[in-house]
């Protein structure tokens, strides 16, 4: 029990001091103040954003943005992924491609998606899927082509049809490995969909954060950046715990 | 015989009403059009006031207006916004962003001057700082928002008109030219009505040179509203219109100087006092919809950033200027 | 290892990509504000590289990154080396790290903004804390990783304390060393382009930015193919990079 506590003990510690360091600094003169506000002051903001409700339609705007790019990036990335994973020759020719792009700024093709899916919605949508796609992509790629070939053979030596063997043995065997490139994936989707709210939007997370940076509202941006942290750790711990549970399932 | 005479006027009587009816349904059914804006800058006096004070005033309603307002943080992307459709009409945007969208051949027609001259923008130096007039900035760091911007422009005017030469930084928007003054980083910093109008005052900061004492400025159209040319060819009559509603609003503002400040400190959040003091940056004739002046100073602006290789011809500037 | 038949049929993929989008964009099958030509595009490059400007911006890009790098592996080797040397700090960070990579961090910059002031300065920041989380992790993996053999066999040969970590730890820690720095610069270049984008104060990402609000299509697309192109060099070069540092060993 000892050994579970310190850690816990430290981390908490370390959260503590760096709160009380920040209170000093916003105090001090050292820099201007409106920088540093009061860690009080921030979590004001945050509580007037949630009692007021003000955030919540843009919340919903992020979320429906992420959640149908998500969907498009899952989609597009499974396909793709037991494509190439089940064909190695043609994994080793598009996989570096695929790499090659995962590490690129998505942001960068923001304006192109501007130009050809104009200021609302879809634009946003896009970035989400575009960044959602990579984790996806790459994760079912290796799910696929690490699905076990001995269970491949035995199920075509029984006379299993192409259909059987997918489901039977492709599936379950890939499910895990996707899902966790799923969670990537949720993440990613919803930085991208709020990357592209900061710029020509006029709704979202992204966009009260920029709003707040723009009239100097300084706490509240704080506070709004607090409250999008959090809608990513939540995604997160939901995300982990479908898998921990799909883990349990598997066995 | 009697009965057929009842059974007349009953009919005629019918008719009548039906007839009365029919001719009022159209009106009664007279439904607003929808006119996508797109205005920068939420909360700017030139920008917000007139058409928020029409739509309040109802005077875009007496049009026949309903207007959807799509707010962006800047011209360029007002005029993005327009020519992918996504408005009908861009407000308060760079004369030369608009000529340099048209040049590259996007679909744009200039409706309207929007401001004319610069009266707007303001230097100010720390409460602690020993500078009191332009003249001052002599050799000291001054900030202006980007290469290229109006207030760049401003500041190079001026340096030049009082024989100073001041270090030009480049520092952004309002909110980060403030920090960059409060924290030393530059001397001066820029800024625009409402923004830090209560910093000044609250006395942290001091106003030390207006856009407004810059002469060489004072007839040129340094920002327009603009149409989406499709748009306009199909509804031009609209556009009219709410150009129309623009101007009584305008004219309003100036006629009820009470009800325009409350409503400005409503809008931007802040105190009365703040509003009447932003209010006061705007004289009438410099938010007057037409003419369009000194189109060529915009022209060589576009030239001079590159952002365009070549001026338009004559023709072309007759095809895109459709301010009446 | 890949043959070069598999890197040549790569390449001519790509290849009759760009050439299928030069055939569309020059048949005016699609409006030119929306795609431009490959061939454009490299004329626009010339054009820039030639007047110096491209070669300003990309070294602007690459100043950042570098000091970034510099200094984020300076505390993230530091630190570490401290999380291995005290296993509470280590158990204790390791979690706090990995959550702190996993949320978007980029989302953080407008705080760097308001602190830093909207300057280089920020950037730099930005990425020093991005590029310092995967270095600090790996670095601490690394060490734990090591055999306790040859922990035992340097005490046994009476090494002093940074004696064994100088000549037997680090060394057999290496790979994931190298692999944590690789992964800090990736994430760092990442980070930096990103950041000039969005904030529109100088280097490379820039291009993308200016090209679309001044309506210059060719500008847009040079900007974004020049970002993956930069990403592209920065993934082969790292990787030729940590498998001659690897095989050294």
């Amino acid at each position: 029990m000892n050994s579970l506590l310190k850690p816990l003990m430290v981390q908490i510690g370390t959260v503590l001091g760096f709160l009380i360091i920040w209170e000093i600094v916003g105090e001090s003169k050292l820099l201007f103040a409106g920088i540093v506000p009061s860690v009080f002051e921030i979590l004001r903001a945050a509580w007037l954003q949630l009692s007021t409700g003000s955030i919540f339609p843009h919340l919903l705007v992020t979320v429906y943005e992420a959640s149908v790019g998500l969907a498009l990036a899952a989609f597009s990335g499974v396909v793709l992924g037991i494509v190439l994973g089940a064909n190695p020759f043609w994994r080793k020719i598009f996989e570096p491609l695929i790499l090659y792009f995962a590490a690129t700024p998505k942001i960068i093709l923001y304006p192109i998606f501007l130009i050809i899916l104009g200021v609302k919605f879809e634009s946003k949508i896009a970035m989400a899927a575009v960044s959602g796609f990579f984790p996806i992509a790459l994760n079912t790629i290796v799910a696929a082509a690490n699905v076990n070939r001995v269970f491949i053979k035995v199920a075509q030596s029984v006379g299993a049809s192409n259909f059987q063997t997918f489901t039977r043995v492709y599936v379950p065997s890939m499910l895990l490995p996707i899902f966790a490139g799923m969670r990537l994936g949720a993440g990613a989707s919803l930085v991208g969909a709020i990357l592209g709210e900061l710029k020509v939007s006029n709704a979202g997370l992204g966009f009260i954060i920029i709003e707040a940076f723009n009239h100097f509202r300084v706490a509240e941006m704080y506070a709004s950046i607090l409250l999008t942290f959090f809608l990513a750790a939540m995604v997160n711990v939901v995300m982990t715990l479908i898998l921990v549970r799909m883990r349990g399932f598997a066995h | 015989m009697a009965r057929g005479r009842y059974v007349f006027a009953f009919s005629m009587c019918l008719l009548t009403i039906l007839g009365l009816l029919l001719l009022r349904a159209p009106d009664a059914r007279g439904q607003l059009q929808t006119l996508r804006l797109a205005i920068p800058q939420k909360g700017l006096f030139d920008t917000t006031m007139p058409t928020v004070m029409a739509d309040k005033m109802g005077f875009l309603k007496e049009e026949g207006i309903k207007p959807e307002i799509f707010w962006t943080s800047g011209g360029a992307e007002t005029v993005r916004v327009v020519t992918a459709g996504s408005a009908d009409i861009g407000l308060a945007t760079g004369t030369e962003s608009v000529i340099t969208a048209f040049v590259k051949g996007s679909p744009v027609r200039i409706i309207s001057s929007e401001i004319t001259g610069s009266p707007d923008i303001f230097w100010y130096v720390r409460a602690d700082s020993p500078y009191r007039a332009i003249k001052d900035l002599d050799g000291k760091s001054v900030g202006y928002s980007r290469p290229g911007s109006s207030t760049h422009m401003i500041l190079q005017l001026a340096a030049d008109h009082y024989k100073i030469k001041p270090k030009l930084v480049s520092v952004g928007g309002p909110p980060d030219s403030f920090t960059a003054v409060m924290t030393k980083q530059v001397d001066a910093g820029w800024s625009i009505p409402p923004f830090f109008l209560d910093k000044v005052e609250a006395g942290e900061i001091r106003i030390v040179f207006k856009g407004a004492e810059l002469e060489s400025m004072k007839d040129v159209s340094l920002r327009v509203n603009f149409a989406n040319a499709d748009f306009y060819e199909k509804n031009g009559k609209l556009v009219r219109s709410f150009l129309k509603a623009l101007k009584r609003a305008i004219d309003y503002v100036y006629d009820n100087p009470r009800e325009t400040t409350a409503l400005f400190a409503e809008f931007n959040k802040f105190s009365p006092t703040q509003a009447e003091a932003g209010f006061k940056f705007y004289p009438k004739e410099s938010l007057v919809l037409s003419p369009l002046s000194r189109v060529d100073f915009a022209v060589d602006l576009a030239l001079k950033l590159k952002m365009i290789s070549k001026a338009p011809t004559k023709e072309e500037l007759k095809k895109l200027i459709v301010v009446e | 290892m890949e043959s070069w038949r598999e890197k040549a049929l790569r390449w001519i993929f790509v290849a009759i990509f760009l050439a299928v989008i030069e055939v569309i964009v020059r048949l005016n099958l699609v409006d030119r504000i929306f795609l431009t030509s490959p061939s454009l595009i490299a004329v626009a490059a010339w054009d820039e590289l030639f007047s110096g400007e491209l070669l300003s911006l990309f070294l602007l890009t690459a100043y950042e990154v570098a000091i970034a790098f510099i200094v984020a592996s300076i505390v993230g080797l530091c630190a570490g080396c401290a999380l291995w040397r005290y296993s509470l700090l280590g158990r204790a960070y390791d979690e706090l790290l990995g959550a702190l990579f996993a949320s978007p961090l980029i989302l953080l910059y407008p705080i760097f903004l308001v602190i830093f002031g909207r300057g280089i300065n920020a950037i730099i920041a930005m990425g020093t804390l991005y590029g310092m989380i995967p270095i600090v992790l790996n670095t601490h993996q690394g060490l734990r990783d090591v055999d306790q053999v040859y922990l035992k066999v340097g005490k046994g040969m009476r090494l002093s304390e940074r004696q064994i970590l100088r000549h037997i730890l680090f060394p057999a820690a290496w790979p994931m060393i190298i692999g944590g720095l690789k992964l800090g610069l990736t994430y760092i270049l990442i980070s930096v382009i990103a950041l000039e984008f969005l904030v529109d104060i100088g280097g490379v990402g820039t291009l993308a930015s200016k090209g679309y609000f001044w309506f210059n299509t060719e500008l847009l697309y040079l900007g974004v193919v020049g970002a993956i192109l930069l990403s592209m060099l920065f993934v082969t070069l790292l990787g030729k990079a940590s498998a001659r540092l690897l095989s050294r060993e």
